[in-house]
């Protein structure tokens, strides 16, 4: 039975040697006879005339090459066919000039206007449709929405940089609404657990307005106001419970629907960078002093206190290093809270990479991080950069008196960042921190 | 009988070690020379081909991915690399040259030419007439540099290119010089003039086909024509400088491939890639940097000449060569990377930027009309053009010395003719041009030199019924290298019979002795066939340099039985 059952493995051995031959015969043999076969065809089609001679192709593979090739042959087969199909479909699909004209659909023969798809990994696939120098140089109005199966919703309006007297006061305002139905929420403190994970659902509405004042091109001191709205529902994960499940609405402020709050702020902006998009030298620093007080009730209240400082230094040929340290300070007023969700939080793109978003919360928080710049490619405008960074930070509820170097949390990373002189394209970023890895890409924000 | 069975088995496997030394000692010993058979003339008379349709980003395609996958998993052409056995070029003769063909016609490496016919380059005119109008026929607006194609008031048609407002003079001058250059060398290239011309004599003619910023395809307007007028850059007495380029003779066929053959040409009967014209390219292209190598800026014309009708192969366009990108200064990483060149991506990201490329040093450019050419940094043998070549990826040595040689044969006088002739307004541009144009032709000259053994020129002379082989040291001939500080040492063959071991020689003549005399039997052994016997004549190289001997050059000469007459029979290298 088990001689018997052999056999037929024998037999397609021999198949197979049989049809390898025939496919070796084939290979070297075709080419001759069929471009034999095609000089005849074009012979007898003219028999009234003298018949030329051409010489014979000559051959340049020999047959023990053929056979040597053969393995190589079938491995780089499926690639070779997959590209060889992108290569017959481009040109049925592509006419010169037309990947030119669809992007010039969507853009204005000045450049000002256009339309852009763009992706993030908080809100998803979008599209933003923007118009600059409307009124004055450098103002913008932007539409930006953005949608995803899983329930993400995303759709801003904004008008930025509008003169107001000459060049020195603009103003901003927006309008935006958003719902993330999968955020996470691990505790308040620097001492949560990962597997006390989460999840809720946060619907957010606002409308923000803003005042700047440039005493100088490259510094402006800012005075805003922001009224906001906020529901919170339990996630939609089925991994992790929801935030209702776990924690009493009491315990855990903020935890509840349509908190509506004003916030106002005043906030000072130094920019010296020698380039937006790929700076090598200057410093970003930001510091604002903000008041929140909740508009229908007396449940919600605080001061906050911020810095986030930027330091782009150029070490050697385009390669770059940039230093950053952040804090904020949350005071909440008497008898009022902080709703979760505006307490200072690490692990975010914004803070330490390798952790999930919101993975600490407290009312402070200290931050600092190191990035290193290098070239890797450039094309015309474009250029991409690879990066490696590692941030470090811990959250407090006082961190004046209680910063403990063992509460620090890190994470290390690589990124690389395609960018133009005057903006970021695409940025992806992996992180490892102990607890896991993390992926961002963002595109066309 | 395990013993016996053991016993066996170790003479089994010294039979097999005997056999394979034998096979690699037989593959040592002596070949006889035999000269390749001649290209047959590939400009015969053929039907009408096809036009080829090209599109560059299949083009991309192929070349960035499909061709590179079937290149990896070759076994036999990787087999070939690592023993340094690389396919040589097919259509060389037995001097290591190629023949005229309609693909390249031998010039100044050749046969050096003068300063005028250099100048004149390909060009059979005066160019466009600027005292008459020009009729505007077609036109470009898309892209940052527009562009017309105009009718003269002779009726000849030419395309107009322009400058970057940013880099006057430099695309134009790039163009002018580089056509010159690359006809010279024995490329079939456009006629190309730089020209200057009022905007005014330029006339809009009927349903002129336009394709405008938006790449949409229309009727050109006045207005259309105005836009791109005021688009450019205008010399001081309201003219525009431009390159007019004239349409080529024949009927347009699309553009050749640089793999394969062209299926419906019937001359075409080598793969492009083994054509040693074009592997030997890579060397010119390297000297010019021209870096937009792509299959687009070629084109097969279909023409019919001594009343033969075939396909002639141009090489047109060279707006992205020296320190021109065309429509704005060459990006620095060009020429050292292909656009997406995963070797280098690869590279670039996990050393971490510690690894500082050459041109990455290189500060702004001195003069926008030059841009970003320079000899400085500068390494023959590492250019990448933006998409792979397959025909340059299939060089080997003797391809690129063949290419060195052309470049080579420039001489400062030339090259500074040929400057002159892209009419830059700044002379220290020009004296620029002229010096990295030099300097990288030296460049060139000492690294392939140093690579094959650059002795040439052979001739066989007769002094007192005594011969003498000639020939010429190429690194010396071109002020590379001083005679005082190069050696050659030779061995001469009769069949497999040594005659003279290892003589050092301190000029370039070989005495070719008296073969009959020194050795009777091996003359009347090799003196079998009507040709006579088969000398060969190897020299080696030697400079104060380096101290190493180089690789040899071998020489074959044949004596003729009723005469007693040498000659040459060819050459290895």
């Amino acid at each position: 039975m088990l001689f018997s059952g052999k056999r037929p493995a024998h037999r397609m051995t021999r198949i197979c040697l049989i049809l390898i031959l025939c496919f070796f015969t084939f290979l070297t043999v075709t080419p001759v006879s069929l471009c034999q076969f095609g000089t005849e065809t074009s012979e007898r089609e003219n028999e009234d005339e003298p018949i030329p001679t051409y010489p014979e192709k000559i051959k340049t593979r020999q047959t023990w090459e053929t056979i040597v090739d053969f393995p190589g042959w079938l491995i780089q087969m499926p690639f070779k066919l997959l590209f060889k199909g992108f290569e017959w479909l481009v040109p049925r699909f592509y006419v010169p000039g037309k990947v030119g004209f669809i992007y010039d659909f969507f853009t204005s023969d000045d450049g000002r206007r256009a339309l852009r798809p763009t992706v993030s990994t908080r809100s998803g696939p979008g599209l933003k449709l923007y118009q600059k120098d409307l009124l004055n140089e450098g103002s913008k109005i932007s539409m930006r929405g953005a949608a995803y199966i899983d329930g993400r919703r995303k759709a801003q309006l904004k008008c930025e940089h509008f003169s107001l007297f000459r060049d020195r006061l603009y103003t901003d305002i927006s309008f935006a609404y958003w719902k993330r139905v999968n955020e996470s929420f691990f505790g308040i403190g620097s001492d949560t657990y990962r597997t006390d994970r989460t999840s809720f659902m946060q619907e957010h509405t606002e409308a923000f307005f803003r005042l700047r004042f440039y005493p100088h091109p490259r510094f402006n001191i800012a005075t805003a106001a922001l009224i906001e709205n906020n529901n919170i529902f339990d996630g939609t994960s089925d991994d992790y419970p929801g935030i209702y499940e776990v924690f009493d609405p009491g315990s855990i402020p903020g935890l509840e629907n349509r908190i509506k709050l004003v916030r106002s702020g005043l906030s000072l902006h130094y920019d010296s960078r020698d380039a937006i998009g790929g700076a090598l030298s200057g410093q970003l620093i930001d510091a604002d002093v903000e008041f929140a007080r909740q508009i229908d009730g007396r449940a919600y209240g605080f001061y906050k206190l911020g810095f986030d400082i930027r330091q782009y230094i150029h070490l050697f040929h385009h390669r770059r290093l940039v230093l950053r340290m952040a804090g904020e300070n949350t005071q909440p007023l008497t008898d009022h809270r902080v709703p979760f969700y505006l307490l200072s939080e690490l692990g975010r793109r914004e803070t330490i990479r390798g952790y999930h978003r919101g993975r600490f919360r407290d009312l402070d928080m200290l931050l600092v991080s190191t990035e290193y710049h290098w070239p890797v490619w450039s094309r015309f405008d474009f250029h991409l950069d690879a990066y490696i960074f590692a941030d470090a930070g811990q959250v407090a509820d006082d961190l004046l008196r209680k910063t403990q170097f063992s509460n620090f949390r890190g994470s290390i990373g690589f990124g690389l960042r395609l960018w133009k002189p005057d903006e970021e394209v695409l940025n992806f970023i992996v992180s490892r921190s102990p607890e896991q890895f993390r992926f961002y890409l963002t595109a066309g924000i | 009988m395990m013993a016996t069975n053991h016993k066996r088995t170790i003479a089994s496997m010294k039979l097999y070690a005997l056999a394979l030394v034998i096979l690699l000692t037989g593959c040592a010993g002596r070949h006889p020379f035999v000269s390749p058979p001649p290209m047959p003339d590939d400009r015969q008379d053929i039907p009408e081909p096809r036009m080829r349709e090209y599109n560059w980003v299949s083009d991309y395609i192929n070349k960035q991915a499909t061709y590179q996958i079937s290149q990896v998993f070759q076994l036999s052409r990787q087999a070939r690399k690592l023993s340094g056995h690389s396919k040589e070029a097919f259509n060389v003769n037995g001097f290591d040259e190629v023949q005229n063909s309609s693909w390249f016609t031998n010039r100044n490496a050749m046969f050096p030419m003068t300063i005028e016919e250099i100048i004149r380059g390909p060009n059979r005119g005066t160019g466009p007439d600027t005292r008459g109008k020009w009729i505007v026929i077609q036109a470009k607006a898309e892209g940052v540099t527009p562009g017309f194609t105009i009718k003269d008031s002779r009726g000849d048609r030419y395309m107009i290119k322009f400058d970057p407002a940013t880099n006057p003079e430099m695309a134009s001058g790039a163009d002018i010089i580089c056509t010159k250059l690359f006809h010279a060398a024995g490329y079939n290239v456009p006629e190309d003039y730089l020209t200057f011309f009022h905007p005014e004599i330029l006339e809009l003619g009927d349903d002129v086909d336009f394709v405008d910023a938006k790449s949409k395809e229309r009727y050109m307007n006045e207005k259309d024509l105005q836009n791109i007028l005021a688009r450019l850059h205008r010399l001081p007495d309201g003219r525009i400088r431009a390159v007019a380029s004239k349409y080529l003779a024949g009927i347009p066929k699309g553009p050749f491939a640089y793999r394969g053959v062209r299926k419906d040409d019937p001359n075409d009967i080598l793969d492009h890639e083994h054509r040693r014209e074009l592997r030997g390219l890579f060397v010119m292209v390297e000297w010019l940097k021209h870096t937009d190598m792509k299959s687009g800026n070629t084109f097969d014309s279909y023409v019919t000449e001594d009343g033969k009708r075939f396909i002639r192969h141009y090489l047109i366009d060279f707006g992205s060569t020296l320190g021109s990108g065309a429509f704005i200064a060459m990006n620095v990483r060009d020429g050292h990377e292909n656009t997406i060149d995963p070797h280098a991506l690869l590279f670039n990201t996990v050393t971490l930027g510690l690894v500082v490329h050459d041109y990455e040093k290189k500060g702004p450019f001195l003069y926008p009309s030059i841009a970003t050419f320079q000899s400085e940094y500068f390494r023959p043998n590492t250019f990448k053009p933006l998409i792979p070549n397959p025909a340059f990826e299939e060089r080997t040595d003797r391809d690129c010395y063949w290419g060195a040689k052309q470049v080579m044969s420039f001489t400062d006088s030339q090259i500074d003719a040929v400057v002159n002739e892209a009419k830059y307004s700044n002379s220290e541009a020009a004296a620029y041009m002229a010096r990295i144009l030099k300097e990288r032709r030296d460049k060139i000259g000492r690294y392939w030199f140093n690579r094959v053994n650059p002795l040439d020129r052979f001739s066989v002379d007769v002094h007192e019924a005594k011969y003498h082989l000639k020939f010429m040291d190429l690194a010396v001939e071109y002020g590379l290298e001083s005679v005082e500080s190069t050696r050659y040492r030779y061995s001469l063959f009769l069949g497999n019979t040594c005659l003279i071991k290892d003589q050092i020689l301190t000029d370039t003549v070989v005495d070719i002795p008296e073969i009959e005399r020194a050795d009777p039997q091996s003359a009347q052994a090799n003196a079998g066939d009507e040709s006579g016997p088969i000398c060969e004549i190897v020299i080696h190289t030697q400079r104060e340099s380096n101290g190493r001997w180089s690789k040899p050059t071998r020489i074959y000469l044949t004596r003729d039985t009723i005469s007693g007459k040498f000659s040459l029979l060819g050459i290895k290298r």
